[in-house]
């Protein structure tokens, strides 16, 4: 009765008294027992129910948080050996808004180590494995709570991405993956990585579910000065009155892909022009100088960021960072060092600039841009640490949309010839969450995604 | 001009003490290598011409964003909040060894 | 050896602003005498995922700080990272500004009746809003941290190499003082280190227009007692160097108070980069015109006007009005003071001279002092009758120096006069008792 169950559908489930929420908290926990330990989606299991701060809309319905949240109480580690041991005397904005919505925490999922990553390879702990292929990635760096999700050891959860970290794992782990505008949902209590990137977002089984948790964790907070004062859309509402699109399709973004994400692509292009959608090619700075810039801004985020970790307050002494961390901060203190910031850091915020302007004038000319999330589909473990650029060519797609701060959602389109799933993107313009919902829940309504993500769940039975 | 290999066993050490952090003689290489790739790559956005841009130091269009003084015990720790994480605590403070 | 050499002197003036809250969170600013760590939060102990939010009111006094020596507020200002190591510091960074400071190129006049010569004039450089670090002490084996002063609003004012000596310093930074103590933004107090000094330091040949190649920064100087004597000691080390045929090394120097002298802190070898960067958490700050000029008008009458003022309207003695502008309470006190006072006919001198060399003090209820005032003032109307009965004694105690005064030594008088008042008890005024003497003679 519960397998597979959308957040809203348990709900339904709870409020009609068909399922109690005890029973609910205890399937999951049963199934997190049983299959967690081949998966290492969760680093902290929550063995009792108890997390919610009040009655809300959320009582009784669970959730997976990534590891990079702080939760009040209960450890969290960034993946981490430098905070392996490390409780937050204090809660993250996004955990506290889903606390008083009534939400219970299932437990605290593994990530690339400080979300340095595509793969949940560089995770302290262990990598995480794809409940499609355990021989594979689920992506990353939100691949614990990307795996939770798609292996129905959570019926949805929250992840957080720099660039691609909710999109890719989303992608390769055949669910549904919102990175909202930057500001739209705080970052207060994120365990920063790229301040001027990170976004907190959910990872569901549905669009409705998507835009349900984002109605939860959207909003201005005073205590993070980044934050948006624009008013949260009625997203639920809106999703549903069907509207016409013109969609924009950037040639440059479908170049190098493997046939099977191509041949996918183009379908689900074809299901956007049959249901009325008017669709035209567009041209985007090609999506190579943005692996450049998104390095050069984010490495020398992460050094200015990981500085803090010197095992006085809390943690272990920086003799724990792992080689990743490492050399993204080498590199950023590089770029940042005096002599290099023009050459670098300064180039870079400037080519930022003309990134953003790309996308404002696209978006004068269409509503939503459409393009796949990753060129390839999972990957097997193994093959990334020989790459130092691995994790910036698996995201290529997904970096220009989250240098420029604008939103995405990732949706499942089906399968490759590996049965492995295939994700394509919905970009949308500033605080336009609504507009790239209402096109993800039509193409969910005409479409089998919801079949492919059904598939994903019982890939374990 | 390539910067390939141009990365210094000093000028590695001088940035591991930047960022503050020990590296082992094999790290020192790995990164010295590692990172002179890297920047020979980020090198490609001399192709874009910048001259008259301005620089984005943040993507929203947000301006002025403070608060009106007055304390406030909302987010405020506990002594032992506050030290609950800490390795050695000693009088009811951080302690490191002596460092001066 | 003073003459052929010329120290070449900046500053580097941090002032704590006593604003309620912290500058980038609301915890309680106000750590002294706090428990250690219980003035905290996720923000100013550098917690993972913690998010600064600057306070309005410290920029706002900063500002003023700005305006008060005569800065331009600049309109567009932002905040920036600065990167260093140090357990006092929880985030690895301070957050503070770089080349957007909110306000550039000021001057400050001093003009003080004490030390010689015409007025003096500094240029200060910049005057930026930054954070306090938390409070190491060290004790036996450990070296502890609090994190109560952490994130505390700090005002950083950097000053030209306008200041060629140890007295130059220290008359500037009681000038500096006088005026943060008018805004009432903060104490500006060195002993308890809500206002320090870290002078930059060479010395060149004396009529050389280009200054050294180096420059010393001294550190650890807190308390105002030590100022002179810091600067005095590090000038004569540099001179002594200098005269060897060497040239002092670029470096941090700090101040032992016990011993008296300056030592090696850290070399140029490691200095400071300090990676700067704009803070992506915190948006940047535009200020228009109204708010700039706002700024301006919210600042009182500064101690230079009020002097000037006191000098020419109320026609006080410049070291007088330099004495009664000092502080703000004082000034303001004297001023009602001279009012209630006005309608006794008693002049402004008069109730400066109660104040200043009668010590009346200007804690006492107006009315109070009003009456008081007026008894000293009675107290020295003078028993005619009794003046000249002494007057007669003295001179016929004293024909040689009387003789002296005939003969036209009109100095020899005042010793008359000190005679007389001594028999007056000081019960006379000083120029009646001349006055009448001059006429016995």
């Amino acid at each position: 009765m519960i397998l597979g169950k959308t957040i809203l559908e348990l709900k339904e489930l709870l409020n009609t008294k068909k399922i109690s929420r005890e029973e609910v908290f205890s399937f999951f926990e049963k199934r997190i027992k049983k299959y967690n330990p081949a998966l290492n989606a969760y680093l902290t299991v929550q063995d009792r129910m108890g997390n919610a701060a009040q009655e809300g809309p959320l009582s009784g319905v669970p959730l997976a948080i990534k590891d990079n949240f702080c939760t009040k109480g209960v450890r969290t580690t960034a993946s981490s050996n430098v905070l392996n041991d490390f409780i937050p005397p204090y809660e993250s904005t996004v955990t506290s808004k889903l606390k008083r919505a009534g939400y219970e925490l299932l437990g605290k999922t593994n990530m690339d180590a400080w979300a340095h990553g595509s793969s949940t390879e560089t995770s302290d702990f262990g990598p995480t494995k794809n409940p499609w292929d355990t021989a594979r990635s689920p992506g990353g760096s939100s691949g614990g709570t990307a795996a939770a999700v798609s292996a129905y050891l959570a019926p949805g959860g929250i992840g957080s991405e720099t660039a691609g970290s909710i999109r890719q794992p989303a992608a390769w782990s055949g669910i549904v993956g919102l990175k909202p505008t930057y500001g739209r949902v705080s970052r207060y209590g994120v365990i920063a990585m790229g301040s001027s990137f990170d976004c907190p977002g959910p990872m569901t089984l549905s669009v409705s579910d998507a835009a349900y948790l984002l109605g939860i964790i959207a909003g201005n907070d005073r205590f993070d000065g980044t934050s948006s004062p624009s008013p949260v859309g009625e997203y639920m509402k809106d999703m549903k009155e069907k509207r016409t699109f013109t969609i924009g399709i950037p040639a440059d973004y479908f170049e190098g892909l493997e046939p099977g994400t191509e041949k996918r692509l183009r379908e689900a292009i074809a299901v956007f022009k049959k249901s009325g959608h008017k669709v035209k090619s567009i041209s985007l700075l090609s999506p190579k100088y943005s692996i450049s810039d998104y390095t050069i801004l984010q490495r020398a985020e992460v050094s200015s960021n990981l500085a803090r970790f010197d095992g006085i307050r809390y943690g272990n002494p920086r003799t724990q960072f792992g080689s990743e961390a490492k050399r993204r901060i080498m590199l950023g203190t590089y770029t940042l060092s005096y002599g290099y910031y023009d050459a670098f850091y300064k180039k870079a915020q400037k080519v930022r600039t003309l990134i953003i302007n790309d996308f404002k004038r696209a978006f004068k000319e269409v509503d939503a841009i459409v393009a796949p999330t990753t060129p390839v589909t999972a990957l097997k473990l193994g093959e990334f640490e020989k790459y130092p650029f691995f994790g910036e060519m698996m995201d290529v797609m997904n970096e220009p949309g989250a240098m420029a701060g604008i939103p995405a959602i990732n949706l499942p389109v089906g399968l490759d010839s590996n049965n492995l799933p295939v994700g394509m993107q919905i970009m949308g313009n500033y605080f336009d969450e609504g507009s790239i919902l209402n096109l993800a829940y039509q193409f969910e309504q005409e479409t089998e995604l919801m079949g492919v993500i059904k598939r994903g769940v019982s890939n374990l039975k | 001009m390539s910067t390939k290999n141009m990365l210094s066993k000093d000028e590695v050490l001088h940035l591991s003490k930047l960022a503050n952090l020990t590296l082992s003689d094999a790290e020192i290489k790995k990164y010295g290598s590692q990172l002179a790739e890297t920047i020979d790559y980020v090198k490609n956005l001399d192709e874009l011409k910048t001259e008259k841009v301005a620089p984005t130091n943040s993507v929203v269009d947000l301006s002025n964003v403070s608060f009106e003084d007055g304390t406030e015990n909302t987010r405020g720790l506990s002594q032992q909040e506050a030290l609950s994480n800490g390795k050695t605590i000693v009088d009811n403070s951080f302690s490191l060894g002596r460092i001066m | 050896m003073e003459k052929k050499y010329t120290p070449v002197i900046g500053l580097e003036v941090h002032v704590e602003l006593k604003t309620k809250s912290k500058m980038f969170c609301q915890c309680d600013a106000n750590y002294f005498g706090a428990k250690p760590n219980t003035h905290v939060c996720p923000v100013c102990m550098g917690m993972p995922g913690a998010l600064p939010v600057p306070n309005k009111t410290a920029i706002e006094w900063m500002q003023r700080v700005g305006k008060a020596l005569n800065c331009t507020i600049t309109a567009n200002s932002k905040f920036d990272r600065k990167h260093y190591s140090y357990p006092d510091l929880p985030k690895g960074y301070q957050i503070s500004q770089y080349d957007e400071p909110f306000a550039v190129k000021g001057k400050v006049t001093v003009k003080n009746p004490y030390v010689k010569g015409e007025a003096k004039s500094f240029r200060i450089t910049r005057v930026h809003m930054e954070e306090d670090t938390a409070k190491l002490s060290h004790e036996g084996s450990n070296t502890l941290v609090d994190f109560n002063r952490s994130s505390v609003p700090l005002v950083e004012i950097v000053t030209e190499p306008d200041f060629s000596s140890a007295e130059d310093v220290k008359m500037f930074l009681e000038e500096l003082q006088v005026i943060i103590r008018y805004l009432g933004v903060s104490d500006a107090d060195m002993e308890k280190g809500s206002m320090r000094l870290e002078p930059n330091i060479s010395v060149m040949k004396t009529g050389l227009g280009t200054l050294p190649p180096y420059k010393v920064e001294v550190k650890n100087i807190n308390s105002f007692r030590f100022v002179k004597e810091a600067i005095e000691y590090e000038v004569k080390r540099q001179i002594v160097l200098l005269e060897k045929g060497e040239t002092p090394k670029q470096e941090t120097r700090g101040y032992d108070d016990v011993k008296r002298i300056t030592y090696s802190q850290r070399s140029k070898e490691d200095a400071q980069d300090y990676r700067y960067f704009p803070d992506p958490d915190i948006p940047p700050f535009a200020f228009d015109e109204k708010y700039r000029r706002d700024i301006e008008n919210s600042l009182p009458e500064l101690p230079p006007a009020k002097m000037e003022r006191f000098e020419k309207e109320l026609k006080v003695k410049e070291v007088d009005a330099f004495i009664l502008t000092r502080d703000l309470g004082t000034a303001d006190y004297f001023e009602k003071a001279c009012k209630a006072l006005k309608a006794e006919k008693i002049e402004p001198q008069s109730v400066a001279n109660i104040i200043i060399n009668k010590r009346l003090l200007t804690s006492l209820k107006l009315e109070d002092f009003v009456s008081k005032a007026k008894g000293l003032l009675a107290a020295k109307k003078t028993d005619t009758a009794l003046l000249e009965k002494n007057i007669a004694e003295v001179i016929k105690q004293n024909p040689q120096v009387v003789a002296d005064v005939k003969g036209g030594k009109q100095s020899a008088i005042m010793f008359l006069v000190g005679q007389v008042m001594k028999m007056m008890k000081g019960q006379a005024d000083a120029k009646t008792v001349i006055q009448t003497l001059k006429e016995k003679l």
